[in-house]
């Protein structure tokens, strides 16, 4: 096992681990484990021999076959043998990631602080190039001085050099958008660019001069790290990526189905020595920033690059199967558990996810939102509900699940349980300490800002695995899934929130809307240390942590867009006492709504957000009406930068494969004619320029396509932000004059009024 | 959820595609509006269908639509501040209509006689 670590005097080392052995684990009929083990003898370098280890289903202890294999890269090949040797053999541990293997084997953790003792002693002052292209120096023993599940904590030193190209960062420069290459390393900012020279060289030049540990780039695993290897192939020189000659990882783009819906995972490329992070191509890195994946990687103990590339699911399964490790419990290659038959009765009881009260439509003062705090997983670890113990063979008297009957076992807890336990137990601290930072800096005394923001990214990672960990227990591939676990957390949650909306009735409150884990309730005249009081029984009752998310001024509930008189949950705004926005469902919150209308709806909810009731609200409304106004007049006179007019779709086919002429499928062959291969789950980018348009191509232009004589569709953005305010006075008297619908206008934009 | 199981909403939206093609085809326009109102205000009480979810959708569909109308129309007697309870209650018949060209078959002319 290879590790690279930095040491107190700034010094790169490349270090060797020649004492991991990997196991795995294969259950078989005696004389077959026999045969096999005699065969793996012949083939490669492994010990063999027969151990007693835990089932995860009954916790009784199984005899298996233990291989130890003394070269952890004929681990997996091992594996392989073994399943073609006999297709009767059961495994278990084969098919996990050597990384966190050697970390749960040696106690440490990617980023830990440890202490190492080398076999021999080696030169210090060789640069970390010198000592990846020799033989790396044995460790003799490693310790860690560092702990996963600490709130603060040192990361390593780490030199970061950052590559973007300048421009929109968030389209494709595969779509044909081009730009200079933006470097920044130690604060300072370098445009490159090819007029002064081949951008791949002074990229090497910067690796060299700098050697950089983490390379944090936009669109680099799928554009900017090849294009620069291509360039620097074609200029005859290798570019120094990798520490050490081993050439440059890389994998292919796929698309794939999820609940529904077809999405696109880029390629990846990924170095060797140091590290890489694509912003773009990394969920986590996107949502939580850096310091959301360093938690995840401290905690799961993935390796840094494929943490930040794979779902957090993941991470929850890794997390798992470190703790079934350390119980000596076998972790199965393949799910093994399937669905216990159901009469179809069952099936319709079972098969429901959680409760949703429609809302009341209309505008209502104050309005308090309750809400159980990680509802799942939390009736995960306060009622054991685990795959493992649903329906256990040990406890037929255990209590069972409201309306679907199910046991959960009273002896044993649940791996599941116990990780999240954990999990919840560091994310409440977290949030204590963010509360305390924002105290601090409240009082002035001093501006722990940084921290506070740090604190929350951490513990919002935190949040994602544990939105994963209910979802996998009903995944078809989760090692340690059982779909009746997942059956048996939903039919709780749906008991907790019934009871938690009876406790609120029979104390004189109103249920306006209730959203699977939280409500919203109104009582008149009720202050904030009533919804307290309330929270507190409904606590006590479903014994489930329940917390007042915030106490709304007012909240206006909307209906369907289709008809005014169906609600629809998560469509609503809110503010709260302090002025906070609360906003779902409105145009704003979607990806695929153009900047311009996102913007005026924000600052339209801003301005709202300084009514206290309804006399307030219709008075702010007609001020609010100014900024509608605003924009409608900036869209005429083409005064609209085009990064305001994009719109961003995604693709749900192939180009070639559309048959009606959609937006979508026009700037798609748009796209697709120009040469940029185009993958179904990608997002592209495009502006309106002539809905109306007999030709279809002249109705919409990919925004990398676009130029400034083409314009925009000056109506149809109008109507755009005319729709979007719409829900603004859904329940306010109309304006008093309407302004006239403009009449059919094209604005053919200038380059002095327009950017492209 | 959603995937072995149709969600109620799924249900509703089939059964209201069901009982369009021949129920509705043989109702009027003007009633065939009314016709889908009334499944669509079915989702006002999706929870309590979602939670009931009998194996037939049209049971708890049944319900619904009873629901909504009790309550509507307590809302229109609230408003109207009328009470129709004690006329529920009332067994006797309604009186006879004075006008006898409400009568919806009226006595037939006697026949004449055939000399």
């Amino acid at each position: 096992m290879t590790l690279w670590l930095i040491q107190p005097n700034q010094k790169r080392l490349r270090l060797i681990d020649p004492s991991f052995h990997p196991r795995f684990y294969v259950q078989g009929a005696e004389a077959r484990l026999r045969q096999l083990s005699q065969a793996l003898a012949a083939r490669a370098r492994a010990h063999c021999a027969m151990a007693e280890k835990f089932s995860i289903w009954d916790g009784q202890t199984v005899p298996v076959l233990e291989v130890t294999v003394h070269h952890p890269a004929q681990f997996a090949a091992l594996g392989r043998f073994v399943r073609r040797y006999d297709t009767r053999f059961t495994l278990y541990n084969s098919d996990l990631m050597l990384a966190p293997l050697y970390c749960w084997e040696k106690n440490v953790f990617p980023l830990a602080r440890v202490e190492i003792e080398t076999a021999a002693a080696f030169d210090a002052c060789k640069t970390s190039e010198e000592t990846s292209r020799e033989n790396a120096p044995a460790i003799r023993t490693i310790e860690c001085r560092d702990d996963e599940w600490a709130l603060d904590y040192e990361l390593p030193p780490l030199r970061t050099l950052q590559l973007r190209l300048e421009g929109l960062g968030q389209v494709d420069p595969r779509h044909g958008r081009r730009g200079a290459l933006l470097a920044e390393i130690d604060g300072r900012q370098q445009v490159l660019e090819d007029s002064d020279g081949p951008v791949a060289g002074g990229v090497e030049r910067l690796l060299r001069a700098h050697d950089p540990d983490l390379i944090v780039t936009e669109w680099g695993d799928s554009t900017l790290l090849p294009a620069l290897m291509r360039q620097a192939q074609r200029l005859g020189f290798e570019l120094s990526l990798n520490r050490g000659r081993a050439p440059v990882a890389r994998s292919r783009s796929r698309s794939y189905m999820s609940y529904g819906r077809i999405l696109y995972k880029g390629s990846s490329t990924t170095l060797s020595g140091r590290l890489h992070v694509d912003l773009r191509n990394s969920f986590i890195a996107h949502q939580c920033e850096l310091d959301g994946l360093w938690e995840l990687v401290r905690i799961t103990k993935l390796p840094v690059q494929y943490a930040a590339r794979t779902t957090t699911g993941t991470g929850i399964s890794y997390l798992q199967m470190e703790m079934a490790y350390r119980d000596g419990t076998l972790i199965p290659a393949q799910k093994a558990e399937p669905e216990t038959p159901k009469h179809p009765d069952e099936l319709l009881l079972a098969d429901r996810g959680g409760l949703v009260f429609p809302p009341r439509l209309g505008f209502f003062e104050n309005v308090a939102e309750l809400d159980f705090a990680s509802e799942y997983p939390n009736i995960m670890a306060r009622f054991n509900v685990s795959p493992e113990t649903v329906n256990c063979r040990c406890c037929p008297d255990a209590p069972r699940v409201p309306e679907l009957g199910y046991r959960v076992c009273r002896r044993r807890r649940g791996i599941t349980s116990r990780v999240v336990e954990r999990l919840i137990a560091k994310r409440q601290q977290y949030k204590q300490r963010v509360k305390a930072a924002a105290a601090v800096q409240e009082s002035q005394l001093s501006a722990p800002a940084e921290i506070a923001s740090s604190y929350s990214l951490r513990r919002s990672s935190l949040k994602w695995l544990l939105v994963c960990c209910f979802g996998y227990t009903g995944y078809k591939n989760a090692r340690f899934g059982k779909i009746e676990a997942h059956e048996a957390i939903n039919a709780l949650a749906r008991e907790k929130l019934l009871v938690a909306k009876e406790v609120a009735e029979l104390k004189g409150y109103r249920v306006l809307h209730a959203l699977v884990d939280s409500l919203y309730v109104e009582r008149r005249g009720s202050t904030r240390a009533d919804y307290e009081r309330l929270a507190q029984e409904i606590e006590r009752i479903t014994n489930l942590p329940l917390a007042i998310e915030d106490v709304y001024r007012y909240v206006v509930f909307l209906p369907s867009r289709q008809n005014a008189e169906i609600p629809v949950p998560n469509r609503f705004f809110a503010v709260a006492e302090n002025g906070g926005l609360k906003v779902r469902g409105l145009e704003c919150r979607r990806h695929d709504t153009p900047p311009l209308v996102a913007h005026m709806q924000q600052q339209v909810l801003e301005i709202l957000a300084e009514a206290h009731h309804f006399e307030s609200y219709c008075a702010k409304l007609e001020e609010a009406r100014q900024v509608l106004d605003h924009c409608l007049d900036r869209l005429a006179d083409g005064s609209m930068e085009v990064e305001e007019l994009i719109i961003r779709k995604r693709l749900t086919r192939s180009p070639e494969t559309y048959r009606k002429d959609t937006a979508t499928a026009i700037v798609a062959r748009q796209l697709d004619r120009s040469g940029v291969k185009l993958r179904p789950g990608e997002t592209i980018e495009y502006i309106v320029t002539d809905a109306g348009s007999k030709f279809p191509d002249d109705r919409f232009r990919a925004l990398t396509l676009w130029e400034a004589w083409r314009g925009y569709d000056v109506r149809q953005y109008q109507q755009a932000l005319r729709d979007a305010f719409k829900p603004f006075e859904h329940f306010a008297p109309a304006r008093s004059a309407v302004a006239p619908a403009s009449s059919r206008q094209f604005f053919c934009a200038g380059s002095t009024t327009l950017r492209s | 959820m959603g995937r072995t199981i149709a969600t109620f909403r799924d249900l509703v939206e089939q059964e209201m595609l069901n009982w369009e093609r021949v129920f509705g085809r043989a109702l009027r326009r003007e009633e065939r509006t009314h016709f889908a109102a009334m499944f669509n205000r079915v989702r006002l009480y999706m929870q309590a269908c979602t939670y009931e979810f009998p194996v037939h959708a049209m049971d708890a569909i049944n319900v619904a639509v009873g629901l909504d109308h009790e309550i509507r129309l307590r809302s229109i007697e609230a408003r109207l501040g009328i009470n129709l309870e004690n006329q529920w209650m009332d067994s006797r018949s309604l009186p006879f209509p004075d006008r006898d060209d409400t009568v919806a078959d009226p006595a037939e002319p006697e026949t004449p006689s055939s000399d």
